[in-house]
């Protein structure tokens, strides 16, 4: 036999190893764990970063577009919009009760525009002024929206005035649309990419028309409604749909026009986000499988290289019960290890993003969410090699070498 | 001791450490398979996108006023710069090119058939150019416009069908913008042409107020010939327009889209789409390879006393690496085996239940190829380390 020192050598050389491979399973839950919530984290910051950027026009308006909100699925091509709006309708909600201001609009689709001597095509928006400056709440940087009756004035957006021509518009400067000029009388502030007016133009909804050649028509494309208070839009929603419906004289389940409120968009994206964040967080997931495959034979080759232990303990008395708790404990352990500081690395990673401008954001609920998952994780890849151990019989384990 | 025998060697170490080679080569297993699902999603959402547009046909240029892609922000889209039918006559004599036409929109307008109506794209063209183009899908009843029609629409087959309360057909009268318009023909179904609606650029023309500029167009439609090269005709209309609007090539103020610009987009988008999934399922092959490293160490640990004996028989380093390093790439092996069949059932799978997937051949050596060199990577340090296990106090371990 050996001397002492080289015993003490063996058994010290038998822990590193043995530690090796239990940082080594740890490992492979961290990766998991982490990749797991810096994903999540990126998805759950998009939905933060739209829904900011969304907020910032509000939450008291309502938004009525021309098409039947029941028509949805990915198609090719322009979106149409089934149904029309008619400029009694936006009269009509002028009356409704919770309802403050009303402004019916009109879009000229593809207009021609000139700045100087530099031309292009873009959309413009003929607008009634009423509810616009109320709706507008992302603010004025110069200038104010058009008063009734301005049918020389255009407000410009954010980029509209800055850089879609390769001059900066200035307020008072003078634009040519679809052959006709109007003054700049107020731009925007700058809103964000996902709301957003950056790109519109507003003038008069009567020259929009004139210019547009649609004299005469009663038809809009949007009417822009804002409620008393953010507590009236769901019961003024309501009222303008029955309303609506009925004039048109369809039932209100295939109303043919729909209605977008700062909940209902924010629902929408809400449901869009929560989709990619579910679906990064399952792809992500697949790592923490085969972490969960790295713990159960971790586990497993610690209950061969334990056999003569189990079975001196079972000898002195130890139950089933109390070898697999033993076994369940050091599996979730490790579970609990790995998925704290997996839980660490990607928060500070998901945090370094923030930093850096990228859209990331980590709920103190996610993280305690997959600290139990890493737990749940740990033990349920613990249980074969646990029940494994305990079934050991006490004389076969002791003969073992 | 030569290959064969270190291969034998590697797996009798396997089998007597069964379930834990098993384990570990589940690890790769699904990390491989996972790789091999989702490239092959993305690569099959990349083939239909592509079919879609190549059924189309690719004998087609579309000049654009601006950069349409060039915006980067939500909204309408803005159009810098401008086209005037100047610049289509200046091409029209391009060799190559069997119908051009100038089209003219008014962007959405009202749309009214009976008492229903909705907000349509309405597009004025020249006629004799785009019967050429329509011909390959065809009409499913009625014709294509003739010549000076200024009262006739052709309508695309899901705005004739669904658009409206009552299906509309040919000789029915619609409404654009109130002025009646008699409809001539319906084209069959075709993802192009299904929500068009085209009349007369003349007739379109009635519904743009733009009376600075009457020669302003928005953008022009090109057919070239069946079987001749694209690129060389859209090149020299590029440089005919540039020339027109006195710009260099490199700042122009318009953009030509051809069916092979449009698959260079695409494939570079679903081509990010690949590497960002596979880097996404890479992970777990982060955390399979970290499994191999785990049982190599183990099994060292294990088989030192044999590794001692192979030491005083007089193996070399080289051979005892080699030893252990064919193990590695062996569970690399398997796993990338068992890892690509299982991608390559589940994508089977996935297409049964009518979602795009597409596994290439080069996917499945790609998937392979990449387990055995994890493998051999995560093998490296355990087998560097029974290399050089001392012959003595190996052989002395219990």
């Amino acid at each position: 036999m050996a001397s002492n020192v080289e015993i003490l050598n063996y058994a010290l050389n038998n822990m590193r190893h043995r530690k090796l491979r239990s940082w080594l399973t740890i490992l492979g839950i961290v990766i998991g764990i982490a990749s797991i919530v810096l994903l999540v984290s990126v998805g759950q910051g998009l939905d933060r970063e739209i829904k900011n950027q969304l907020s910032s026009i509000g939450t008291s308006y309502i938004i009525l577009t021309p098409g039947s909100p029941f028509e949805g699925g990915f198609r090719f091509g322009p979106p149409a919009f089934k149904g029309a709006l008619f400029q009694g309708d936006a009269d009509a909600i002028r009356r409704l009760p919770g309802v403050k201001s009303v402004s019916a609009a009109v879009v000229i689709g593809v207009a021609n525009i000139q700045f100087k001597d530099e031309k292009l095509s873009s959309a413009v928006v003929g607008a009634e002024p009423y509810a616009m400056d109320d709706f507008l709440t992302v603010g004025f940087e110069k200038g104010k929206f058009l008063s009734e009756g301005d049918t020389s004035g255009a407000v410009l957006g954010n980029n509209a005035a800055k850089t879609l021509f390769k001059e900066e518009i200035t307020y008072g400067k003078t634009i040519n649309i679809n052959g006709r000029d109007f003054r700049v009388k107020g731009i925007l502030k700058k809103g964000g990419s996902f709301s957003s007016f950056d790109n519109f133009i507003f003038i008069d909804m009567g020259v929009a028309r004139e210019i547009g050649k649609t004299v005469g028509s009663k038809r809009i494309d949007r009417i822009f409604v804002i409620a008393n208070s953010p507590e009236d839009v769901k019961e003024a929603e309501l009222a303008i749909q029955r309303e609506i419906s009925r004039r048109h004289k369809v039932p209100l389940e295939e109303r043919d026009f729909s209605t977008n409120t700062a909940e209902s968009i924010s629902k929408t994206v809400g449901q869009i986000t929560d989709l990619l964040s579910v679906f990064l967080g399952l792809i992500a997931g697949i790592s923490l499988i085969v972490g969960m495959v790295g713990i159960a034979n971790a586990m497993f080759t610690s209950v061969l290289e334990r056999t003569r232990e189990i079975g001196i303990l079972k000898a002195v008395g130890a139950n089933e019960k109390a070898i697999t708790r033993i076994f369940l404990f050091e599996a979730a352990l490790i579970g609990l290890v790995g998925g704290s500081v997996g839980a660490a690395i990607g928060w500070g990673i998901s945090i370094l993003l923030g930093a850096l401008g990228a859209p990331s954001y980590t709920s103190v609920e996610f993280v305690a969410f997959c600290l139990l998952l890493s737990i749940v994780v740990g033990t349920l890849s613990g249980y074969f090699p646990s029940r494994d151990a305990a079934r050991l019989t006490p004389v076969e384990a002791l003969r073992f070498e | 001791m030569n290959e064969i025998e270190v291969i034998k060697y590697g797996l009798e170490g396997l089998k007597y450490r069964k379930l834990r080679s098993w384990l570990t080569i589940l690890g790769v297993v699904i990390g491989i398979a996972s790789i091999v699902i989702l490239i092959a999603l993305a690569q099959g959402l990349d083939r239909s996108v592509r079919a879609q547009i190549e059924g189309f046909g690719t004998n087609f240029i579309q000049v654009l006023p601006g950069n349409p892609f060039a915006s980067g922000s939500f909204g309408p889209p803005v159009f810098k710069g401008a086209l005037f039918e100047q610049d289509t006559d200046s091409v029209r004599r391009v060799p190559g090119i069997i119908g051009i036409s100038s089209l003219v929109s008014p962007g959405f307008v009202n749309f009214q058939f009976k008492n229903s109506s909705y907000g349509a794209l309405v597009t004025g063209i020249e006629p004799e150019a785009f019967d050429e183009y329509v011909k390959t899908t065809g009409m499913e009843s009625g014709q294509f416009l003739k010549g000076t029609d200024h009262t006739g629409v052709v309508l695309g087959n899901r705005v004739a069908k669904t658009a409206f309360k009552d299906e509309v057909e040919t000789g029915k009268t619609v409404y654009i913008n109130d002025v009646p318009f008699k409809v001539r023909g319906i084209i069959n179904p075709a993802a192009s042409f299904d929500d068009d609606v085209y009349i007369d650029k003349h007739a379109a023309r009635q519904f743009i107020a733009d009376t600075e500029d009457p020669d302003r167009i928005f953008w022009i439609f090109i057919i070239t010939e069946q079987g001749r090269e694209v690129k060389p005709i859209a090149d020299q209309v590029e440089r005919t327009i540039a020339r027109n609007h006195r710009v260099k090539l490199e700042d122009k103020d318009f953009s030509l889209m051809t069916a092979e610009s449009i698959l260079a987009t695409i494939g570079a988008i679903f081509g990010l789409l690949s590497i960002f999934l596979g880097l996404v399922a890479g992970i777990s092959l982060v955390v399979g390879s970290i499994g191999i490293a785990n049982s190599m160490y183990t099994s060292v640990l294990e088989r030192t006393r044999e590794i001692g004996i192979l030491k005083a028989i007089g193996a070399k380093e080289k051979i005892i690496i080699q030893i252990f390093l064919s193990e590695a790439a062996i569970i690399g092996l398997v796993g990338g085996i068992g890892g690509v069949a299982l991608g390559l059932s589940v994508s089977w799978l996935f297409i049964q239940f009518g979602a795009p997937s597409a596994v290439s051949i080069e996917l499945v050596i790609a998937g392979i190829v990449i387990s055995v060199i994890v493998g051999l990577l995560a093998g490296y340090f355990p087998a560097k380390k029974a290399a050089q296990l001392e012959p003595v106090q190996a052989l002395a371990y219990e």
